[in-house]
């Protein structure tokens, strides 16, 4: 089904180029990661390691306060060197695991998205660089948890 | 394959370009229950892939836990005008969408 797609989606925009080099940068994304209900669990298989440096070199922008946990804006900017993934994790979660962002050298210096939060917790941004994890976090407060259920 | 709508722009940046998508899709965690109490089963944007010119520059693997229609940013350096941007992305349910753009 996924090759498929991308043979269709390529065939649409005309260009065979675009196709190989999706082809050619098939890492393998950790699925099991991403739907594990603990952020411990969810750490260990995308950072394969529990060490992370405190940084400061991390920029992390999120409100202090969200009303409505089912849209929290957060922005990411990071002036490490060369980052090679960027890992965006909301501890206390049902699915703590939000996002793992690989980047080339030409990417991973700025980042924004919307989140869901589940009630007031940390957002934690991991940043590898050099083969280390950095890592800076924020707290939010959450007035209306949005995860559902 | 439902249609799903997926909006693009690139903005000129000091060096590069900063891409934006917004992505029209539910983001189904699987915790919720629809209005007669079954749970609405998960559905979500896996990745969401960047390229420029063919070249494939990042990958952005989203969890459920990322709002309903992904808003996302992402610079990207090198990029000049009449450059050709794209972006791929596809969902749990085998469903993706590719969108182009020329950098103005």
């Amino acid at each position: 089904m996924q090759n498929l797609c991308t043979v269709a989606a390529s065939w649409v925009v005309g260009g065979s180029g675009i196709l190989n080099s999706m082809l050619a940068n098939a890492a393998p994304r950790p699925d099991a990661a991403f739907l594990a209900g603990d952020a411990d669990t969810a750490m260990m298989e995308v950072l394969g390691t529990r060490e992370a440096t405190a940084s400061d070199q991390i920029k992390l922008d999120a409100p202090l306060q969200a009303e409505n946990g089912a849209v929290v804006p957060i922005e990411v900017s990071t002036i490490l060197p060369s980052p090679e993934s960027i890992v965006v994790v909301v501890p206390n979660n049902p699915t703590p695991l939000l996002s793992v962002i690989e980047t080339t050298p030409r990417t991973g210096n700025y980042l924004r998205m919307r989140i869901k939060m589940a009630g007031t917790d940390n957002v934690m941004v991991y940043v590898k660089s050099g083969g280390q994890w950095y890592v800076t976090s924020q707290e939010v407060r959450v007035a209306i948890g949005g995860c559902g259920g | 394959m439902a249609k799903r709508r997926t909006r693009l722009k690139a903005e000129i940046t000091d060096n590069g370009i900063r891409a934006t998508c917004l992505i029209k899709h539910p983001m189904e965690t699987g915790n919720r229950l629809d209005s007669e109490g079954n749970k609405i089963p998960i559905h979500y944007v896996k990745y969401v892939k960047f390229s420029v010119n063919g070249e494939h520059v990042g990958t952005l693997n989203l969890g459920p836990g990322v709002s309903a229609d992904p808003y996302l940013s992402f610079d990207i350096a090198d990029v000049k005008a009449g450059d050709k941007l794209a972006l791929h992305w596809e969902d749990n349910k085998g469903e993706s969408d590719t969108v182009e753009r020329v950098v103005k």
